[in-house]
């Protein structure tokens, strides 16, 4: 009996999947970043599945609508695609081992453990009255206000460090100084000269 | 296919972030891919994170990976500043390229 739940899961996994493969092995690096976007997406429909919704949407607003956007820029202002060679690709096959031993430890862990998973229902916890972002904001504010606040400062941080690594003075190119502008004073630039009748002005 | 549970949800974490490591490793070409890598491995940590938040019942994971995405924007930003920067030197994103520091 397949219900909602398990076929939005595989539906939201497999593809969640699939677009993180497309991530690495597409030729393009665009491609990637869109790849990435609806690998965004999937897994804010697995946050949902897991009750989570107000983080599915801050993992939407934050991870489309900022860093894969971000992504796009500097890939477009970049623009250097060096697409996957084959050769390239078991180049590095101690990497390979290591990732692989992961996740083979892992799956051992999972099958033979005593690790036992509960395979009931996830959807819908029945005692909670609040809604999930309710709750999270009665915690945020109060029991982890100080780790909130240091991860706005850490924001501020990345913020001020990315401004003061990207800047530069271009050299050659016409711009708007405002502060001269505004500092000029009639005297620097007007003189008044009562002017002779028949005479004229002298220019210097 | 089996019914859904807790488990399904912290394997595809796993592989989410088995699949990111791999990433990690294969791209020696292109840092940006690298960097979309290491966003590949947070997301995968933030999974499991909301896994055991519902496993144990308890806002915890929930608040760490809202703390995680947050550390992930700010790391995506200054490493994306720090690739514009090395391009601006080198004109190159390839990783076999960022070994100055070797002389």
């Amino acid at each position: 009996m397949i219900t909602m739940l398990d076929l939005c899961f595989y539906m939201f996994g497999l593809t969640l999947i699939g677009s993180v493969v497309t991530v690495f092995l597409a030729r393009n690096t665009v491609y990637s970043v869109f790849a990435l976007i609806v690998a965004f997406f999937n897994s804010a429909g697995i946050f949902l599945l897991l009750g989570a919704e107000f983080l599915a949407f801050v993992l939407l607003i934050v991870y489309v609508g900022a860093v894969a956007i971000l992504f796009l820029f500097v890939v477009m202002m970049i623009g250097a695609d060096e697409p996957l060679k084959k050769k390239d690709l078991f180049k590095n096959v101690r990497g390979f081992i290591l990732a692989a031993g992961v996740m083979v430890t892992e799956i051992i862990v999972f099958v033979t453990g005593k690790f036992t998973l509960p395979s009931a229902t996830i959807m819908g916890d029945g005692d909670s009255q609040i809604s999930n972002t309710h709750a999270i904001g009665e915690v945020l504010y109060t029991k982890y206000f100080l780790p909130f606040q240091l991860v706005g400062i850490l924001l501020l941080i990345a913020m001020i460090g990315a401004i003061v690594l990207t800047l530069r003075n271009r050299t050659g190119v016409k711009r708007q100084k405002a502060k001269d502008q505004l500092q000029r004073k009639p005297s620097d630039t007007l003189e008044l000269k009562d002017v002779p009748i028949g005479q004229g002005v002298k220019t210097k | 296919m089996m019914a859904v549970g807790l488990g399904h949800f912290l394997i595809l974490g796993s592989v989410l972030f088995c699949l990111g490591l791999v990433g990690v490793f294969i791209n020696r070409r292109n840092v940006l891919v690298s960097l979309m890598a290491l966003e590949v491995l947070l997301l995968s940590v933030s999974i499991l994170f909301v896994t055991f938040a519902k496993y144990h019942d308890h806002l915890h994971g929930q608040i760490v990976s809202l703390f995680i995405i947050g550390t992930a924007a700010a790391e995506a930003a200054v490493g994306l500043a720090i690739l514009i920067v090395f391009f601006r030197f080198k004109k190159s994103i390839k990783l076999e390229d960022v070994q100055d520091l070797k002389g």
